[in-house]
């Protein structure tokens, strides 16, 4: 039986007089991996944003596991159990690679202001846990040679793989993933899906923006299509593969 | 009618304040740049005027026009020999480097013309015309219309000249602009110079109002900060209209509350309008939280 | 141990045996001075070093605890103790109040929204003559005295004591910054700097986190107002001197924004270079502005990082 775990019922986002989301309705269930695609400045980044809570004015609903999160904010929204990535590079850049993943895991760390003062047991037992949990996810994503390497030093591909890290140590129940495999080459795309087989074995549910047609086809269950800001067809890759309005929004686009 | 009179009070000064407005909102929102050294702009425009016309005799009218080419040479040489490496750091880098060179501008100008304050006789009778039961001082009058004048040649500037819409085209897309062959470098010495020009025509026309001392600046640029804030980040009409605004609420808050605290005016409803409408009066509002 | 460690501790050795060793008032004053601004510069550091804000308006939580401290003193007639408790909890308002008028705000937006709080400030000191003696400022405040019953009364007023009065206090807030930089919190801070809107997409609350930082922050300000206020005795409304903000961001940048040494290093340097810099007469600001400006500009990372990185490069050759 598959559960529904977020319900997006017209949203609709305009900045000032450009609506960049029209309307736009869908639904994503347990354990999918579901890609959003579309030509540039369809809106799908906008529709991250909008879920995620970093818009001010949006109109619409947004139910994550039953429970309204429309007008949540980013952190709110994040210890709701959604989290997610960015398109642009975004990392904490002067810190290690073993600091930027412990900083992914606070919301697990419930040290009160007297722990951290006086350095209390519990604080060091929260220290260990959190240690022990950023090795596990070193070692998932396959940068525990890394650990004391700092994020700026590190090149592209294994910036992009921190990110992930990042994400991962929020424990996210569903992930947003925006354009995971932009300016990664061949190789470095193929571990990336299967880096995200091995997310949903984790039970963690994603939705990803991609503009890699091979990686959106070869991965998801399902693929939604978004231009102009609206959703003009959603189903399964075969389907998405010949579906005429789909073929003639992309005319011209790379891959 | 005490009111009336203070409310014109205010529009004197108010339309010097919108003048050193407009100069930093144009900074401001065309180049990025939080010039933090405005205000001694503002006092060299003074000191010049006084060593001109005051020291040196000069007629007065060109005396002004001296200083505030005397300014807007140094504002030159300023913006390339020092905005310009720091075009590429942070903006907390350039803030304090901007606020190192106003320190250093506001020392030397006190070694130069002494720390002792000085005042410029205004060239006009001292004794005001009476209309209708208000007073209007010469000097006053003479600050409205020059400010009215500037304003006014600074809109023509933007909305007529061909530089003005290069200008314009600059503050609303950096890289389009570049693309469309507009050269950026040319564009932004130019807003800077425009822009250091108001504010030292400012000072010229407050200079015989108030006292000249190296640490006027101070005062000048923090109540620049709070008008262009208040008006809205590059905004032409904001930084007129909380000019303006600035100088009726000052005048009126000394003649009804106190002189004291007239100063603070500015910062409470700077504060306020941080608080309420970050962007300004006339600012766009964002969608990010 | 490592090489942090032992250099932490000889500093600590230094200072307790700095007054055996120098007994000439002078430096007995300067030391005092030190550690008020190293007290000034540790608070700065947790905001402008770890959270990454820019702030040109400390001089206001510096003078509110001065204020403060001094009227609960001179008009209540109750121990400097509680005065200067009631510094740092008058400064801890304020800086909620400043967190919670900033909290949208960020970068140029805060910096003003600092300056002009100061400013405010120094014109309530210098108008509200009824509270405050206006200009005149308020004397005769008198320092901290402990009574210990049979043993008589240690008076807190001579320079020798006061010094390990703020030697104490110093070490206090420097354990405080360590232990909060090395937990949960500090990496809440440390990702506030690096980058908001990670941090917010991982849970961190990161306006919670500020407000948290600003008042800390603010209250150790506050003490150290309180704490100058009851040394020189006499204070007026240049606690609130524009000067005072600059001087310790120039601490906190020049000293090496973001370690935990760096707010001491840059207290040190930048509490004697002033005094140094009279040799230059009247010329004396305008050097300063000029290191201003050529740390900002060309040492943002501290003076101590750019002279070891100079006789690194000597080494090798």
């Amino acid at each position: 039986m598959k559960k529904e775990i977020l319900n997006i019922q017209h949203l609709t986002v305009q900045f000032g007089g450009l609506t960049a989301v029209n309307d736009v309705a869908f639904s994503i269930f347990r354990n999918e991996i579901v890609s959003l695609i579309g030509p540039n400045g369809a809106g799908k980044t906008t529709i991250f944003n909008a879920i995620t809570g970093f818009l001010k004015r949006i109109s619409g609903m947004i139910q994550f596991e039953g429970e309204k999160v429309s007008h949540l904010k980013p952190h709110q929204i994040a210890e709701q159990g959604i989290v997610r990535t960015f398109q642009i590079t975004s990392l904490f850049p002067n810190l290690s690679v073993l600091d930027n993943i412990r900083t992914g895991h606070h919301m697990e760390e419930k040290e009160t202001f007297l722990d951290a003062i006086f350095n209390t047991k519990r604080k060091k037992r929260i220290e260990e846990e959190t240690l022990a949990k950023a090795d596990q996810i070193l070692k998932f994503i396959g940068l525990e040679g890394k650990r004391e390497v700092i994020a700026n030093n590190l090149p592209y591909g294994e910036q992009r793989l921190l990110e992930i890290g990042i994400a991962l140590a929020a424990r996210p129940k569903l992930l947003l993933l925006d354009e995971p495999s932009a300016g990664l080459n061949d190789t470095e795309t193929q571990m990336m899906k299967g880096l995200i087989k091995r997310m949903r074995d984790l039970e963690i549910t994603i939705l990803l923006v991609e503009h890699d047609m091979k990686l959106v086809m070869g991965i998801s269950d399902r693929i939604l299509v978004l231009n102009f800001g609206k959703k003009i067809a959603s189903g399964t890759p075969d389907e998405i593969r010949s579906n005429p309005e789909v073929i003639r929004a992309y005319l011209g686009e790379k891959r | 009618m005490i009111f009336v009179q203070y409310v014109i009070n205010g529009l004197t000064i108010g339309g010097a304040y919108a003048l050193i407005g407009i100069g930093l909102t144009m900074v401001f929102g065309i180049m990025g740049v939080v010039n933090f050294a405005h205000g001694e702009m503002y006092m060299l425009g003074a000191y010049f005027l006084f060593t001109f016309f005051t020291k040196m005799g000069i007629n007065f009218y060109l005396s002004m026009l001296l200083a505030i080419a005397a300014v807007m040479g140094i504002g030159g040489i300023y913006e390339k020999a020092i905005l310009k490496p720091l075009r590429r750091r942070s903006i907390e880098t350039v803030m304090l480097s901007m606020i190192g060179f106003s320190l250093f501008i506001q020392n030397i100008a006190m070694l130069i013309w002494t720390p002792v304050p000085e005042s410029i006789t205004s060239p006009f009778p001292l004794t005001a015309y009476t209309l209708g039961g208000l007073y209007f001082l010469p000097q006053r009058i003479m600050v409205i219309f020059a400010a009215l004048f500037l304003v006014l040649l600074t809109h023509l500037l933007l909305k007529k000249t061909k530089i003005g819409k290069a200008m314009r085209a600059t503050f609303q897309d950096l890289e389009a602009a570049s693309l469309m062959g507009i050269k950026i470098d040319r564009i932004y010495s130019f807003t800077f110079v425009i822009g250091v020009g108001l504010a030292a025509s400012a000072g010229t026309l407050l200079g015989p109002i108030f006292t000249v001392h190296p640490y006027i600046g101070n005062l000048a640029n923090l109540k620049a900060f709070a008008i262009v804030i208040i008006g809205g980040l590059g905004s032409f009409t904001g930084a007129i209209t909380a000019g303006f605004l600035l100088g009726v609420f000052e005048s009126l808050g000394a003649g009804y509350v106190s002189s004291g605290y007239q100063d603070a005016i500015g910062f409470i409803l700077l504060i306020i309008i941080l608080i309420y409408r970050p962007t300004g009066l006339f600012g766009k509002i964002g969608q990010r939280r | 141990m490592n090489r942090d460690r032992i250099i932490t501790l000889l500093f600590l050795l230094g200072s307790l045996i700095y007054p055996i060793l120098m007994r000439d008032p002078y430096y007995m004053h300067m030391a005092i001075l030190i550690g008020i601004y190293a007290l000034l510069a540790i608070s700065l550091n947790l905001l402008l070093g770890y959270t990454g804000q820019l702030s040109l308006g400390h001089a206001a939580f510096f003078g509110v605890g001065a204020y403060v401290s001094s009227l609960f003193y001179l008009n209540l007639k109750i121990p400097v103790w509680i005065g200067m408790v009631m510094a740092l909890i008058a400064s801890g308002i304020l800086g909620y109040i400043v967190a919670k008028l900033s909290f949208k705000l960020r970068g140029a937006y805060f910096v003003i929204m600092t300056i002009g709080i100061t400013e405010v400030l120094k014109l309530v000191g210098l108008n509200w003559v009824d509270l405050t003696k206006g200009p005149m400022g308020l004397t005769d405040i008198g320092a901290p005295t402990i009574h210990l019953g049979g043993l008589g009364t240690l008076d807190f007023g001579d320079k020798i004591p006061y010094y390990y009065l703020i030697l104490s206090l110093v070490v206090l807030c420097f354990y405080l910054q360590y232990r909060l930089v090395s937990s949960s919190y500090g990496r809440a801070f440390i990702s506030i700097r690096e980058n908001e809107d990670l941090a917010e997409s991982v849970g961190i609350n990161c306006y919670k986190y500020l407000v948290i930082v600003v008042m800390v922050s603010a209250s150790i300000a506050g003490v150290a107002g309180s704490l100058y206020a009851h040394y020189v005795s006499f204070i007026d409304p240049s606690v609130f001197a524009f000067f005072i903000s600059v001087n310790v961001v120039m601490m906190v940048i020049g000293g090496g924004q973001g370690t935990l040494m760096g707010p001491i290093i840059g207290a040190i340097l930048f509490t004697l270079i002033p005094e140094w810099l009279r040799v230059f007469g009247d010329a004396r600001m305008a050097v300063y502005a000029v290191m201003v400006i050529v740390i900002v500009i060309f040492m943002p990372r501290g003076i101590l990082f750019y002279v070891t990185q100079l006789l690194n490069l000597r080494k090798k050759t």
